[in-house]
């Protein structure tokens, strides 16, 4: 139905400039979610998306049709803000009514339309309240059945779920999940958390100062991270980063230097210009044999324990280290620490943070 | 427990002590009301009793204290040509041949009590009416233009706004005793609103400096996601004004109007400046009761006091909406 397509879309204010020209294609029918660490400029491109913020540059389009000038309401998006928007002093039923009735909408079909809604929604014993005597969970309700009523073609999410509870917030994550399998609507997704893009999206577009860094599924972007960047900001904790010295290629075996002089050894070939070795702490496993550290070359620095694993963190000469172990299983207090590490697992970033020697399978951006 | 309770009961005491403080002249004004003017001169905590009439009185004393209309008292009793403020009553009587009884009727309703009766019989409620229009227009359409400028101020988003504003602000500044000359050219030459209660509206509103400032204020903390979603919801910038924006205003109207209504209703100046005694609002009415050459105290204190009373229940009323509408927007979320 309707794809989003931004193409070399830029936002200034005044002379500084915030997103440097974004190309992207927001898949029609499907849920986008926009990933990125604070700042980076999700709340901006969504708000261009919506029409609240001029494009300085660039092409939008949903659809097929260029909507760089149109007014935000004929864009066909709903928005659902981060702090709701409600009409505070008009009742539930107001609240959803209220776009119906900028349209023009006779008062019995705007009656029936928002019962409807609310039925859906469940908050048809709550239509009478004010936003005020309503939970966050039903506030964050009324504002989603606030944008359901015109039948967009587009929804806009602005971190509707951050100001709830942690419980509250997964509920509402399938809730939002069951909503656009069932409305098959193309919905953009903005957060900042990650564990809700990975359980929520079809697509995940990862951005850091102003620019995209990966388009791709959630699972493909977690296994193929296109950057240095994107690998640290997905996963928590955040992959390892060991940076080496040199490299010594053998058939299908190679030997890497690191920082510092420890060495690794690897079942395969590490490419020529790489500069960093990534491995996520699940991949680093106690007692293997790629990575020998003496005794006196390590220390523990304690580790999270979270009931089923626990996280253990180790300071080398180079670097921290975090190691993903089974809970009751502790690291070795005397002697040298031997890791293991996963091979088809690990990544290789060159100098300018770029992921190497991995298949075409992903989108990459630049730094 | 002893502490606290002790620390409490001291709190209740002063807050009590407090509270007494602000409502004594509140009694006194009260007490005054029903103090003839001849006992005016002492602090009364309690209404004086009265004295009787007496008929050894001077008829220009009474005059000058209770407000008798000489006149109508010469006609009332049917004495022809001069009649000499020095005589005393009883002297009257013998002169002129009337009935001892029939002056102490004339005369007895105003020395027992004449305050309210003077005020109302003088035109008190054509004041009022007077008063309540120029009050109620000027908080009103000062409150509307408030809200205009607020919402079009509110966020500072251009370096212009901090000017305009600040520029409101100045207005403050300027003693209303200083222009009032300018001020009655331009509003009667110019204008040609002389003697309308117009002119005075005009002037309260004018600059709209708390206005501004109260709105402003309070709109910069609506959430400009509301705008949004209304224009997303395909409103115009009309709607948002009229159905957001105008019902949110409660609480900056119910400040804005529990200060400005005390100096709207009570603004003597402008009245005695701008209008005539025919258009008069309560202030300058109560200030002509007193006469010319004389002081009616009692009368002028019932003034203040009967021109009060309306505006302390709007006060009050206000007050209300200001507290509950405060805790309203207290609760987060
Ligand atoms: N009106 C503005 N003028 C100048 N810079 C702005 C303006 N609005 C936003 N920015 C800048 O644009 C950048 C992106 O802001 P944006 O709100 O899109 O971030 P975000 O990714 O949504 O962050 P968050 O997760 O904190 O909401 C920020 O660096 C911000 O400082
Ligand atoms: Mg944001």
């Amino acid at each position: 139905m309707s794809q989003v397509t931004l193409s070399n879309a830029v936002k200034r204010y005044g002379a500084v400039e915030v997103l440097h020209g974004i190309d992207l294609e927001i898949a029609a029918n499907k849920l986008t979610v926009l990933l990125g660490p604070s700042g980076c400029g999700k709340s901006t491109l969504l708000r261009m998306i919506a029409g609240l913020e001029d494009i300085s540059d660039g092409d939008l389009r949903i659809g097929d049709r260029l909507v760089n000038d149109v007014d935000p309401s004929r864009r066909g998006c709903a928005m659902v803000f981060q702090n709701y928007a409600l009409y505070p002093h008009q009742t539930v039923f107001k609240n959803m009514a209220f776009p119906l009735k900028m349209k023009g909408t006779p008062k019995s079909e705007i009656e029936l339309k928002v019962r409807e809604t609310a039925k859906v929604l469940e908050l048809e014993p709550l239509l009478d309240r004010l936003p005020r005597d309503l939970s966050g969970g039903q506030r964050q309700r009324v504002a989603m059945g606030r944008a359901m009523i015109r039948n967009p073609e587009v929804f806009l999410f602005d971190e509707p779920l951050s100001n709830l509870d942690a419980e509250l917030r997964v509920k509402m994550r399938l809730e939002i999940a069951r909503l656009q399998k069932e409305l098959g609507a193309t919905m953009i997704f903005v957060t900042h958390d990650q564990v809700e893009a990975m359980t929520l999206a079809d697509q995940v577009v990862i951005m850091n100062g102003g620019h995209v860094q990966q388009v791709g599924a959630p699972l493909d972007i977690y296994n193929h991270p296109a950057n240095r960047f994107v690998a640290g900001f997905i996963g928590s904790p955040s992959m390892n980063f060991l940076p080496f010295e040199s490299v010594r290629n053998a058939e299908n075996a190679a030997v890497v230097r690191l920082e510092g002089g420890l060495e690794i050894a690897l079942d395969r070939v590490v490419p020529d210009t790489a500069r960093t070795l990534g491995v996520r702490p699940e991949h680093v496993s106690v007692g293997g044999r790629n990575l020998t550290i003496p005794e006196d070359q390590f220390t523990t620095l304690g580790a999270e324990h979270l009931g089923d694993r626990a996280y253990h963190y180790v300071r080398l000469p180079f670097g921290d280290i975090t190691i993903l172990q089974a809970e009751g299983q502790a690291l070795p207090q005397t002697g040298a620490l031997s890791l293991g590490l996963n091979a088809d697992r690990v990544h290789f970033f060159d100098a300018d943070g770029l992921a190497l020697g991995q298949a075409s399978d992903q989108t990459t951006g630049t730094t | 427990m002893g502490k606290a309770s002790t620390k409490n009961t001291l709190l209740i005491v002063v807050l009590s002590a407090y509270c007494l403080l602000t409502l004594v002249p509140f009694y006194i004004l009260a007490v005054r009301a029903f103090t003839p003017t001849i006992q005016s001169t002492e602090l009364h905590l309690w209404i004086p009793e009265r004295r009787d009439l007496s008929m050894n009185s001077r008829i220009g004393d009474l005059s000058t204290i209770y407000n008798v209309d000489a006149r109508a008292f010469r006609n009332a009793m049917e004495i022809k040509g001069y009649l000499n403020p020095q005589l005393k009553l009883s002297q009257i009587a013998e002169q002129y041949g009337i009935e001892p009884d029939r002056i102490r009727d004339y005369l007895e309703p105003y020395v027992q009590y004449n305050g309210i009766y003077t005020i109302v019989n003088n035109g008190f409620v054509r004041s009022l009416i007077a008063t309540i229009v120029v009050t109620g227009a000027s908080v009103l359409v000062g409150a509307l233009l408030g809200i205009m400028t607020g919402s079009a101020l509110a966020g500072f988003r251009r370096r212009w706004h901090m000017f305009v504003y600040n520029s409101y602000l100045l207005n403050m500044i300027i003693p209303p005793m200083m222009v009032i000359l300018p001020q009655y050219i331009i509003i009667t030459r110019y204008l040609g609103l002389e003697n309308s209660l117009m002119s005075l509206i005009l002037l309260h509103i004018k600059g709209g400096a708390l206005s501004t400032m109260v709105f402003t204020s309070y709109i910069a903390t609506v959430p400009r996601e509301l705008k949004e979603s209304v224009a997303m919801d395909g409103g115009k910038h009309y709607h948002y004004f009229l159905y957001i924006l105008l019902p949110l205003m409660g609480t900056p109207f119910a400040v804005f109007a529990s200060i400005t209504m005390p100096w709207f209703w009570n603004d003597l100046l402008h009245a005695l400046v701008l209008l005539r005694p025919d258009n008069y609002t309560l202030p300058a009415f109560v200030a002509s009761i007193g006469g010319t050459f004389t002081t009616n105290f009692e009368a002028i204190f019932s003034g203040v006091l009967l021109s009060l009373a309306p505006i302390l229940v709007v006060y009050l009323v206000f007050q209300k909406l200001f507290i509950r509408s405060a805790m309203a927007g207290a609760v987060k979320g």
